[in-house]
């Protein structure tokens, strides 16, 4: 049986269980190290000596760290450092974005483009940090949320591109939003495909339900809302100005359950559209 | 003959912008445009092209 599968072969349950069982994890060395940011009893030389460690992630933490985005550059000479100027809470998103960057790769899959694929995660991530900070919501878990709301589209890439394909040129044939053509055509979507790999990979269950929940979130206001109205923010930017753009419809009840204030919206606006160059750029995106 | 570029709406105390970005606009809002429906980004979206910041 061929590895491809062909657009009209529906990915079951079954089948999306396997294949994403299949997909390598993320490095237990990783894991270990977010654990220990995120657990407030072990000690900044406990986290700093972990990441320490990999010589692979104290390159990337170092290269995020002194680019503009943080707003220290050139100033940031060892783990230490970032963790002192950065705090726990950002330096557990460096390492998701760094960890994410190096496991995802660029698939051959026609009518995806990776480059935009993963602006748009970035935008979607700092926007809905940007609103977190500013409606107390848990900024490191928004930020982790956003940069992966829409992982399963690479997973589509890498793992079905020829149904992916054909999803991408039906939606565009058709003008209607990706997800619709996915669950016509393929019988799931990226969002539910997506929420499936954060599982494998290990991520908290908040980033999961918004992962899941994002074109479509309901309930008490949290990060699912947030990843949605992020995730229009990042579109209404336009940061591609891609022919087939275009910012989705806010779901009934998403925006008057955060109920931002025009500021933190404007503001919002701002922080993604300097931020995200500044990212790409350390990033190599 | 070229037909007119379709336009966002103005919201009332918005700043008028320039013909193509309003016409740009339009088109990523087209969604909601389409179904006679206001998206709570516009308005906002166009105070930001026009220079406020929060």
């Amino acid at each position: 049986m061929s590895a491809v599968m062909t657009a009209n072969t529906p990915i079951d349950a079954a089948v999306l269980t396997r294949r994403i069982g299949q997909l390598p994890t993320l490095p237990q060395a990783v894991l270990d190290v977010m654990a220990l940011l995120r657990n407030e009893d072990s000690s900044a030389e406990q986290c700093a000596a972990a990441i320490a460690r990999d010589g692979g992630m104290t390159a990337v933490v170092l290269r995020l760290a002194n680019s503009a985005f943080y707003g220290v550059p050139g100033r940031v000479a060892s783990v230490r450092d970032a963790l002192h100027l950065l705090g726990r809470r950002t330096l557990a998103g460096v390492l998701t974005t760094a960890a994410v960057c190096t496991r995802l790769e660029r698939p051959a899959c026609e009518g995806f483009d990776f480059v935009a694929f993963w602006r748009h995660g970035l935008a979607t991530a700092i926007a809905a940090q940007s609103l977190a900070r500013d409606l107390a919501l848990d900024d490191d878990v928004a930020f982790t949320a956003g940069l992966l709301h829409d992982v399963g589209i690479a997973v589509l890439a890498s793992q079905w591109p020829e149904a992916l394909a054909a999803a991408i040129a039906a939606a565009n044939e058709a003008d209607r939003p990706l997800a619709e053509l996915e669950r016509a055509l393929l019988g799931a979507d990226h969002a539910s495909i997506g929420a499936a790999l954060a599982v494998h990979w290990h991520f908290p269950a908040p980033v999961v339900e918004a992962i899941a929940h994002h074109h479509a979130p309901a309930g008490a206001p949290g990060i699912a809302d947030l990843v949605h109205v992020a995730d229009a923010v990042a579109h209404a930017l336009d940061l591609d100005a891609g022919e087939h753009e275009r910012v989705p419809a806010l779901a009934d009840g998403a925006w008057g359950r955060l109920a931002p204030k025009p500021a933190q919206v404007l503001r919002a606006f701002e922080r993604t559209e300097t931020g995200v160059a500044a990212l790409c750029q350390a990033l190599g995106v | 003959m070229s037909t007119p570029r379709p336009q966002a709406p103005v919201t009332p105390g918005a700043p008028a912008l320039p013909a193509e970005s309003a016409a740009r606009m339009a088109h990523l809002f087209r969604d909601a445009l389409a179904g006679n429906r206001s998206h709570e980004l516009l308005p906002l979206l166009q105070r930001y092209r026009a220079g406020e910041r929060g």
